[in-house]
């Protein structure tokens, strides 16, 4: 995976060693970087994770937390509290089905109202670039960011596209089909398993966001999906359908339940 | 000619007897120069049988005709000619023998002179078979084990799942597995598969053999893989194990370091670095500093002084259960390290392809 210098930078106060001794010091400590790269300012340091360490340092977290063991140094982690709005309860704009537990264990959901769509700021943008993913918008970006900051995928439909106002995680019918962000058609197996409203489904579980609820210029209601699924259930699918994406990457692996409610408050802050 | 001349004369004794006594004399006279100027024209035995067969033979021979004819000679003529005649008969049968003996004798001459061998010279040397550089290697990488208690153990090359992977904590649907097995492992038609590494041994050994544990495993594997001058799709590897009560990585570091020292004949440095491997824990890959330049940074080493050697690491937990050795009460370190890797830095060999190309300008080199 790809690294920015200055975002891992940005977790410690004090002054981090230059590229080229951080990833000495990874490379005999924790994971063998492969690149150092000057990008602009930034610069890009390609961490090889191996398996048994993904679930905990495929995110700048995670190697900022390895860094801050190695120098014995504090990281200074943005926890910020977030302002829930009491009269506008979730449950009033979604509900949540999941149908099989033991394939996604953990779904969770927040809501977020009266957002305009534009473009992200300056500093999100960048670091999106060095990384290697391509800026969309505010709502995307912060997914993706907050993906590369806690290892966490997360989704965002739109609120108003999604039919009767309910997510269902179930298996796809056999031959069902759906169309992703990037346009390419899919036919899916009923092990699949799928991110549905009452009618369609929305999403490949874990894989790719389908074009039925996606964001865009008029999108007012967010619904950010932070979730956990099985990791061969993933692992299948994808390999049946022969997408793999950052997303499904993660999940193969396996990521801590735990972690989708902490994403999910980090993007929505 | 002679024939016609004994007709005659045969002729001739018939009708009057001692009449022609001379013209008999004088026919055995002819007889004799005719009979002498053939043998000794004669240059081979079986036309010699035939001369002697054409004269003196049982039947149609001429003299022996000749002879029989003189019973119808009255007795005072009889002895005188069948005096001459035996004579004749015997002198030419001398003749007949003598020449065979000259015969035989010349045949003898020239075949030995055809046939000569001389005993003295020296002989030539077939063209000897000689050993492999991956067996010259390996042999002394064994010899060098042994010296340090290292047993060496040899395990199958067609392996079942079992033994390849989930036996060393690779359990079917897990990420390393698939690193291995999805199009780098060779799967046989009725089943099972050639090994990708010589790990199973660990786990076939433990089985069987009780603690403690000190063995190398030289050995072929298989990898589906595109091919360079680095990859082949059959390699060697060399696993060692150790396990004991007490047995830690430093025992590692240390044995490895003398190996490295002995086979390269000189002091190196060694370094670890953490790395994942599922059948160990904690795992470490294994830096030699670097041969040619001594670590000070050359292009065989990519100017970093080290070169990447091995993957090794502490076995793991579940790795012991599954060799039927408690975990709690036994513990050790295992590594795999490439016999070609090794043999291509000892000889400076640039494409591993080269080991299996059957290329005898390469091959007699060694």
């Amino acid at each position: 995976m790809i690294f920015s210098y200055n975002w891992l930078q940005s977790y410690f106060k004090k002054r981090l060693p230059k590229p080229k001794e951080l990833a000495e010091l990874l490379s005999m400590h924790a994971f063998e970087v492969e690149e150092i790269e000057k990008a602009g300012k930034d610069w890009t340091l390609n961490i090889d994770v191996l398996p048994n360490r993904a679930p905990d340092c495929f995110s700048h977290l995670g190697i900022g937390r390895e860094i801050s063991a190695l120098l014995d140094c504090k990281p200074q982690f943005i926890i910020g509290r977030l302002a829930e709005s009491k009269k506008n309860r979730a449950e009033n704009f979604i509900e949540v089905k999941v149908k099989n537990t033991d394939t996604c264990p953990r779904y969770t959901v927040r809501v977020i109202t009266d957002v305009k769509i534009k473009p992200s700021p300056k500093w999100i943008k960048a670091r999106l670039k060095v990384c290697g993913l391509r800026p969309i918008n505010n709502v995307v970006d912060i997914a993706n960011y907050v993906m590369l900051e806690t290892g966490q995928p997360l989704h965002a439909f739109d609120g108003e596209k999604l039919e009767g106002k309910k997510i269902i995680v179930r298996f796809a019918r056999e031959k069902e089909r759906i169309v992703t962000l990037d346009g390419e058609k899919y036919e899916l197996n009923n092990k699949a398993l799928v991110i549905a409203d009452e009618k369609k489904p929305v999403a490949i579980a874990g894989i790719k966001g389908g074009v039925g609820a996606e964001i865009d210029k008029k999108t007012k209601i967010v619904i950010l999906e932070s979730a956990n699924f099985d990791q061969k259930t993933i692992r299948k699918t994808s390999r049946s359908l022969n997408l793999r994406t950052d997303a499904s990457w993660r999940f193969e692996n396996g990521i801590d339940p735990n972690l989708t409610e902490t994403a999910i408050n980090r993007a929505a802050y | 000619m002679v024939r016609n001349m004994l007709k005659i004369n045969h002729q001739a004794s018939k009708r009057s007897e001692g009449k022609e006594e001379n013209e008999v004399l004088f026919a055995l006279k002819t007889l004799k120069k005719e009979v002498q100027k053939e043998i000794e024209k004669t240059e081979s035995l079986k036309e010699l049988n035939e001369i002697f067969r054409k004269y003196l033979g049982k039947r149609q021979g001429i003299l022996t005709q000749i002879l029989r004819s003189l019973k119808e000679v009255s007795k005072q003529k009889r002895a005188k000619l069948g005096k001459e005649a035996n004579e004749l008969k015997n002198f030419l049968i001398i003749k007949f023998n003598k020449k065979a003996a000259d015969l035989t004798e010349e045949i003898k001459k020239s075949t030995e002179e055809k046939e000569w061998i001389d005993i003295t010279q020296p002989g030539e040397k077939p063209p000897l078979g000689h050993l492999h550089p991956l067996t010259l290697v390996k042999r002394e990488i064994e010899a060098i084990f042994q010296s340090m208690g290292f047993s060496v153990v040899e395990g199958p090359e067609i392996e079942n799942e079992w033994y390849n992977f989930d036996a060393l904590n690779i359990p079917k649907d897990h990420p390393a597995r698939e690193v291995l097995s999805l199009g780098k492992t060779f799967y046989l038609k009725g089943g099972g598969l050639i090994r990708s590494h010589t790990s199973p041994v660990q786990v076939r050994y433990m089985e069987k053999n009780n603690p403690p544990l000190r063995i190398i495993v030289p050995g072929k594997v298989f990898r589906s893989e595109a091919t360079d001058a680095s990859h082949e799709t059959n390699f060697y590897h060399i696993e060692g194990l150790m396990v004991d009560k007490t047995v830690s990585a430093a025992n590692f570091k240390a044995i490895i370091q003398k190996f490295l020292q002995e086979f390269f004949k000189k002091a190196v440095k060694i370094r670890l670095r953490p790395s994942y491997f599922p059948f160990v824990e904690p795992g470490f890959e294994v830096d030699m500093s670097c041969t040619v330049c001594a670590g000070k940074g050359c292009s065989a080493c990519k100017h970093s002084g080290w070169i990447e050697l091995m993957g090794a690491g502490m076995v793991h937990p579940n790795v012991l259960k599954n060799g039927k050795l408690n975990p709690k009460e036994w513990q050790g370190f295992a590594f795999g390290i490439s016999l070609d890797r090794l043999t291509m830095m000892r000889y400076k060999i640039s494409d591993i392809r080269l080991f299996h190309s059957g290329d005898l300008r390469f091959l007699y080199q060694f």
